[in-house]
């Protein structure tokens, strides 16, 4: 491993992060809607819109406008918000634990389904179980998001009235309500995942399995068991790795709609609201901290390949 | 379709017998109420804050000179008493001594001209500048308790426009360095702490509150569900023990449900369908009647909101306001709308196109049932629904033909006639423009007496509906569920979400 590698990702992910905010900010600027009338409603004068268009800075050409923002970000200001004055960076802070443990716990709760069942799936094709899995991913893919999210709720905390439908409380605070509270959300948004997991690992799987290596090993006489485990399993990895990569991406953006059903404080919904309301800082504070999160878990799964494929080298 | 017609006057009696709070326990203090709130607050500056979300929390937190009672008649708040001078352009405000804002300081006249000043500075961009006596306005104080308002022109309604929340005093210390107010410090019963972002929030008890004994509760614990479902769910799971709205649809099953209390009123909003008088052939009066004639009223309340509504024949105004203005003539009417058409010329219909907003998803099914039911006529329709932001920008430049919204907080007949359909008057989105029509509106202003002003804008309420810049489809109905243990609560047909006067009780 070489640091010169290493270098070079790391300012590759400045670049990406940089063009990602400068492209969202062009996007949102070219995008019908005013902030000011927005915060003024239907029924505002054109006056006041003025005023307030005057006071929030938006009447400053383009570049201008995107170089303060970017001047404030080296410092870690983040700006305020036009909507309601409160500071970006203290929302953003308070919003990233969140949304990052429903991350992480969907992206487990999906690896604990996919794995074992892409697995017994790869090595008995056509079976019963196989065929059930399939038959669940394809329900899993094809399922809108929300509506199962509100099946669930209406389920789970309705009918049975076991866990709560919404909310959150820090983990921090009481352990047990914190988990009851990322149940719901986070199996909604996992089963969504392990429905793609599950064909990919299956595929995965397959492949490595028919390859010469694995034959070789058979004929060695080891157990199947063993050659699942120690040589299937292993080089399988590689292309799990980086499909667990592409999920995490995947998890954040569609957690927006999970935050949003089920009440939970993350960046999604913060995105959410803030593209709605057209609200420039708090969206570009919250797509410059995803676009952070990201870049960070490509640039570990980069990495995480060293240690899985010795063969592969970097110039 | 019966059924709507049916459920009009049931509306009335359900919102007089909560009025009348048929509830026995007696008042107790202490104890957190757990709210969850509809959609996040967009911001917490009264003085340029507009949405619904919003003022949920402030009418909480800040106050006006003025206020509307539940009954939706102007009493006193800030100021005791009020009185118009000879010439008509001045009102001096007496103010209620002994106020405090939360943080301890005396409300005087000078705390009540800095905010009246904030909001006539254009720096503050705020829309609400006509209601406290136009840009030209200049506010005065007397003495410590006294405040004057000078206009360039006689303006009798002004304390009715004063008890807007939006024009509320807070104290000095809430604006920061950038001019914006974040919280504001203001005298209401509660003050917001515990702040975070626009998802929760506390309502605490102001210690120092004005009025002896109130309010009932220590705190409001506000939290935000946005999706319908969650938000009943939250409430039948003992979540929360009050939610400020639910879906029209679920409506019946929950007034079913012993562990809930259902509150409904008729509200004072109306939806209605806006033209664009700037374009062909919309300028036309005919044309626009014929569709006030084509349209099927009952069909659209069921689209928009589940029957949940009271339809408008006529005016804006329903039958439960004093402003009521007995003069409907559109009932549907398909061979009349055909004949108008015909005058107009336009035998064979034309086109148009119809923009709700996907925010508001009621708007949305409301275009859907309208075009089936303009098709009859022969007038072909196209939905074009874009999101609010991009919407409120059509909207407010005339890049339309005809508009869907609803227009809330009708307590005056002012709020309404004067400021949406005068030549030029900044909320007029339609281009209406009728000579007639503009000097009964000015003429209405300048009066105070309320028989003298019904006359007036009776008048100018028929010419408006006979020139149909606006159709109206309906009054929605406000709707809140509590546990039953939640007393005291009033749902007011002007949607104020007051928690001073609630406290919790046994339950039934």
């Amino acid at each position: 491993m070489n640091y010169r590698y290493i270098l070079q990702r790391l300012f590759l992910a400045v670049v990406v992060i940089l063009g990602v905010t400068f492209v969202v900010f062009m996007i949102v600027q070219i995008v019908p809607g005013d902030p000011a009338r927005v915060v003024l409603g239907p029924y505002a004068s054109d006056e006041s819109v003025a005023g307030l268009r005057e006071r929030l800075g938006l009447n400053r050409p383009f570049f201008e406008q995107y170089f303060t923002w970017l001047g404030g970000i080296v410092q870690g200001d983040f700006g305020q918000s036009l909507l309601n004055g409160q500071d970006v960076a203290t929302q953003l802070l308070g919003r990233v634990g969140p949304s990052l443990e429903l991350a992480f716990v969907s992206l487990f709760i999906g690896l604990a389904i996919a794995f074992p069942i892409g697995i017994i799936s790869a090595i008995r094709p056509g079976s019963a179980i196989d065929i059930v899995a399939t038959l669940f991913s394809q329900i899993g893919v094809s399922v809108p998001t929300f509506w199962m999210g509100i099946l669930l709720m209406i389920f789970f905390s309705l009918t049975l009235g076991v866990l709560p439908p919404g909310g959150y409380t820090p983990f921090s605070e009481d352990p047990g309500d914190w988990l009851a509270h990322i149940i719901l959300p986070a199996f909604t948004a996992g089963f969504v995942s392990a429905s793609i997991q599950t064909r990919f690992i299956r595929s995965a799987m397959l492949d490595i399995l028919n390859a010469n290596f694995i034959q070789t090993a058979r004929a060695k006489g080891l157990s199947e068991r063993a050659v699942i485990i120690r040589h299937a399993m292993r080089n399988a990895m590689i292309n799990i790795v980086t499909i667990i990569g592409l999920q995490i991406t995947a998890l954040f953006s569609g957690l927006v709609i999970v935050e949003v059903v089920f009440s939970w404080p993350g960046l999604g919904r913060l995105a959410l609201n803030a593209v709605l309301e057209r609200d420039y800082p708090m969206l570009q504070g919250a797509v410059f901290v995803v676009a952070l999160v990201v870049t960070i878990v490509n640039l570990l799964i980069d990495l995480l390949y060293f240690v899985l494929d010795p063969r592969i080298e970097y110039a | 379709m019966k059924k709507v017609a049916l459920f009009a006057p049931l509306l009335l009696v359900i919102a007089l017998v909560t009025g009348m709070g048929f509830s026995v326990s007696a008042q107790t203090s202490g104890g957190v109420l757990h709210a969850a709130h509809d959609a996040e607050w967009t911001g917490l500056d009264p003085h340029v804050a507009s949405t619904v979300s919003s003022f949920y929390v402030l009418a909480n937190v800040v106050e006006s000179l003025t206020t509307m009672d539940d009954n939706i008649e102007i009493a006193p708040l800030l100021a005791t008493e009020w009185e118009q001078s000879e010439d008509g352009n001045t009102w001096t405000f007496h103010l209620r001594e002994g106020v405090l804002f939360s943080n301890g300081e005396e409300l005087t006249a000078d705390t009540v001209v800095f905010s009246m000043n904030r909001i006539l500075n254009p720096d503050t961009g705020s829309g609400r500048v006509s209601s406290v006596g136009g840009p030209d306005a200049v506010w005065e104080a007397v003495d410590t308790y006294t405040v004057t308002v000078t206009t360039p022109e006689p303006n009798a309604i002004l304390p009715i426009l004063l008890t807007n929340r939006g024009t509320s005093i807070v104290h000095p210390d809430s604006v920061d360095e950038n001019g914006v107010i974040v919280v504001p410090i203001g005298t209401g019963p509660f003050t917001v702490e515990d702040l975070d972002g626009t998802i929760s929030m506390t309502l605490a008890k102001n210690e120092n509150y004005w009025q002896e004994g109130l309010p009932y509760l220590d705190a409001v614990e506000v939290t935000v569900i946005q999706e319908d479902a969650a938000r009943e769910a939250a409430l039948l799971g003992g979540e929360v023990d009050f939610i400020t709205s639910i879906a029209p649809q679920a409506v019946e099953a929950l007034q079913e449900n012993p562990d809930v209390e259902v509150q409904v009123a008729p509200a004072l909003a109306y939806k209605y369908l806006g033209l664009n008088l700037t374009r062909e052939p919309l300028d036309n009066k005919l044309v626009r009647q014929a569709i006030a004639y084509a349209i099927n009223r009952e069909e659209i309340c069921a689209a928009g909101d589940f029957g949940l509504c009271t339809p408008l024949y006529g005016g804006p105004i329903d039958t439960s306001s004093p402003w009521y203005f007995d003069y409907a003539p559109y009932e549907q009417d398909l061979d009349k709308a055909r004949e108008l058409l015909a005058e107009a010329g336009y035998p064979d219909g034309f086109e148009m196109e119809l923009m709700p907003t996907s925010t508001y998803q009621d708007s949305v099914r409301q275009a859907q049932v309208l075009q089936a039911q303009l098709a009859q006529v022969g007038i072909t329709t196209t939905i074009n629904a874009p999101e609010w932001a991009e919407w409120l920008e059509l909207e407010g430049s005339f890049q339309f033909d005809g508009y869907l919204c609803s227009w809330n907080g009708l307590t005056d007949v002012e709020n309404y006639y004067y400021l949406q359909h005068r030549t030029d008057e900044v909320f007029n989105f339609t281009g209406y423009s009728n000579p007639e029509f503009d000097a009964l509106v000015d003429e209405g202003r300048t009066m105070s007496d309320f028989d003298e002003r019904y006359a007036i804008y009776e008048q100018a309420n028929q010419i408006l509906v006979d020139d149909a810049p606006y159709v109206y489809f309906y009054n929605p109905a406000f709707v809140r569920a509590m546990s039953p243990n939640v007393e005291g609560y009033v749902l007011r047909s002007d949607n104020a979400n007051l928690y001073m006067n609630t406290w919790l009780g046994e339950g039934e």
